[in-house]
């Protein structure tokens, strides 16, 4: 049906544009730039983490250490190597390979051969965990000379590209636009045969052995991919704050990037983009009246667990479908 | 730091301490997994809890025997509760349970913070234990000693509770296969119960006992929950006697190394998981009690 069909474009040209709009006015619409920044940065955070948790269904409890390598490595290199300001943008790429290449080698030993508890998903959390502490401690003790130790690094300055300081709102919008390309380029890797994949994983690791398929190779690749987004998503923070410390690669990182997932809705494309975004807007509005805002976490996370294991994502996406072309699809 | 014999003694002395204390809260981890199939996430928050129940007691009776005793028994019960209301909802889906118990975790921490303050507290050794036992050239803490007999002790108890008894049968046969002895017509549910009340309980036992040598602050336990996980990743998921020989293991490791390589110490028991992740995935003892 041919007027259906137009509607249906329609409401998704108007989607678009309205998310546009949001996107571009984000520092204005919210309390702070920083916030939105956080937001996106996050959000590519979380949807690579997704790839693993809500894609693949295993969880890892050490993506902390990515986003952690991702800012030291920005850090290490802004700081110790007296890079001309040209050069300050390159540390990001970079940052993004340390913390694949660290995901590659964790990843091959969490994920080779886990003996007769491969079948449990909820075991790469314990290897994972205690892999990202190690390096909590390297970069804590043993570095100390260098990272900073408990204080961190200080006075990392702004990248620039020409004789733009990307600061404040610029730097918001130069983290917009490799926001978008992240997003788009998820939604490519998720809609190949490679996403198709991971989805069988998740639903039946055995039976995709049986098929014939090296699992071991498919999430393997899956833990690189996420420990790249999350690679990124450290060092663009690290030029946000001017600072990288050792809570980029606390645990309790690796449990607020679950928790952003969980909120959203691991199982919807977006949903820890909305997450991400509920989390800390909640967090940024809950912190200036108490401390103790962790305990709201605990209280949610046990409240979804039990009742809402689609996350608060799933329900707007179950109203869409009835949209017909955007289907709410079990991503 | 010149490296002399009794130096070398007095930290294998302490290394078993402490790998006795890891072994006691791998032991809570690794027989819930083994039944339940649940990763207790909480298990480090249990473990700081019971600590701190303990501290509270010992204000009211001042007693270190009554308090220890106290704290492992309410914690113990704490988690049977937890059991009962919480985790039984979602025993199927591993990383549900794990997300559920995380939420616990985070719950209990803020607990924690919330009653007792987030400053360090120190925690007193009991007065009969303050001597040292001096034999030849090493004198140790009596503390210490005693740790690693009462410690031996729980586990010895635990192993013959699993292996005399007919609920200890029961606990051995859910491990190896649930579903059939629900068939059997036993109810495995009040068991489960039960064993996540006991694993706490240790776990929170182990707490105490070692509050006075780490004194307490709210996130005590967090630590002592990864190394945990290592060695039960170490010693095999599911295995009594895997747990306790890897705790020492890493116990010891982590305390010969600091004469060494002092930094370096908070590395080694990672280092020895991923050897073994990669040359013996099943643990030490995997799919042996």
């Amino acid at each position: 049906m041919a007027g259906k069909r137009v509607r249906e474009s329609l409401l998704l040209v108007i989607v678009f544009v309205v998310l546009g709009v949001i996107l571009l006015t984000f520092p204005f619409i919210l309390p702070s730039t920083a916030l939105a920044t956080d937001i996106l940065l996050m959000g590519i955070f979380a949807m690579g983490f997704n790839f693993i948790f809500g894609h693949m269904g295993k969880i890892s409890f050490g993506h902390a250490m990515f986003f952690g390598l991702g800012s030291y490595t920005v850090g290490f290199f802004l700081i110790h190597f007296h890079m001309p300001p040209w050069a300050y943008l390159f540390s990001i790429p970079i940052g993004m390979l340390v913390a694949g290449a660290v995901a590659y080698v964790v990843g091959y030993v969490c994920l080779k051969k886990v003996g007769v508890y491969w079948l449990n998903p909820a075991y790469f959390a314990l290897t994972t965990l205690a892999f990202a502490q190690m390096f909590y401690y390297i970069f804590f003790i043993p570095l100390e000379p260098w990272s900073g130790g408990y204080d961190g690094m200080w006075g990392i300055p702004s990248p620039t590209i020409g004789s733009i300081e990307l600061f404040g709102v610029n730097y918001y919008y130069f983290v917009l636009v490799i926001f978008v390309v992240c997003v788009f380029l998820i939604k490519k890797i998720l809609d190949s045969p490679f996403g198709k994949m991971l989805h069988a994983i998740r639903e039946n690791e055995e039976r995709a052995l049986f098929l014939g398929y090296d699992a071991f190779k498919f999430k393997l690749y899956a833990f690189i991919l996420s420990g790249l987004f999350g690679g990124l998503a450290g060092a663009l923070q690290t030029f946000r704050l001017g600072y990288c410390g050792t809570e980029d690669l606390h645990w309790a990182l690796s449990g607020e990037v679950i928790f952003m997932a969980l909120l959203g809705g691991m199982r919807i494309f977006y949903g820890p983009l909305l997450g991400a975004f509920i989390y800390l807007f909640f967090k940024d509005f809950i912190v200036a009246y108490t401390d103790e805002w962790m305990l709201f976490v605990a209280v949610i996370v046990i409240v979804i667990v039990l009742y809402l294991p689609e996350g608060v994502g799933a329900p707007v996406g179950k109203l869409i479908s009835r949209q017909g072309k955007w289907k709410y699809q079990d991503h | 730091m010149e490296i002399s014999g009794s130096l070398i003694l007095d930290q294998l002395v302490m290394g078993l301490a402490y790998g006795m204390i890891l072994a006691l809260v791998a032991l809570g981890l690794s027989l819930i997994f083994g039944l339940m199939e649940v990763i207790n996430f909480a298990h480090g928050a249990f473990y700081a809890l019971g600590a701190y129940i303990a501290f509270a007691a010992l204000g009211f009776v001042g007693n270190f025997w009554v308090a220890l005793v106290i704290g492992a028994i309410l914690v113990g019960v704490v988690g049977a509760v937890a059991e009962r209301f919480l985790v039984r909802r979602v025993y199927v889906e591993p990383v549900r349970s794990l997300l559920l118990m995380f939420g616990v975790m985070l719950a209990i921490l803020q607990g924690i913070r919330f009653i007792w303050g987030v400053a360090y507290q120190p925690f007193s050794y009991p007065r009969e234990l303050l001597f040292t036992i001096n034999a030849g050239p090493v004198s140790v803490s009596a503390y210490r000693v005693f740790i690693i007999i009462i410690a031996a002790a729980v586990s010895y108890a635990l192993w013959l509770f699993l292996k005399k008894t007919s609920v200890g049968l029961i606990i051995r046969a859910g491990i190896q296969d649930r579903d059939m002895v629900r068939i059997l017509g036993i109810d495995i549910s009040k068991i489960f119960t039960l064993v996540f009340g006991l694993g706490i309980a240790i776990g929170g036992f182990a707490g105490i006992l070692a509050a006075p040598m780490m004194g307490l602050y709210p996130e005590v336990g967090l630590e002592i929950l990864v190394i945990s996980f290592v060695v039960v990743v170490v010693g095999g998921m599911g295995s009594i006697r895997g747990s306790i020989l890897a705790g020492i293991i890493i116990g010891e490791a982590t305390s010969l190394c600091t004469l060494v390589y002092p930094e370096g110490s908070y590395v080694i028991p990672y280092i020895i998981m991923g050897a073994f992740l990669l040359a013996r995935p099943t643990g030490l003892l995997g799919g042996k009690l």
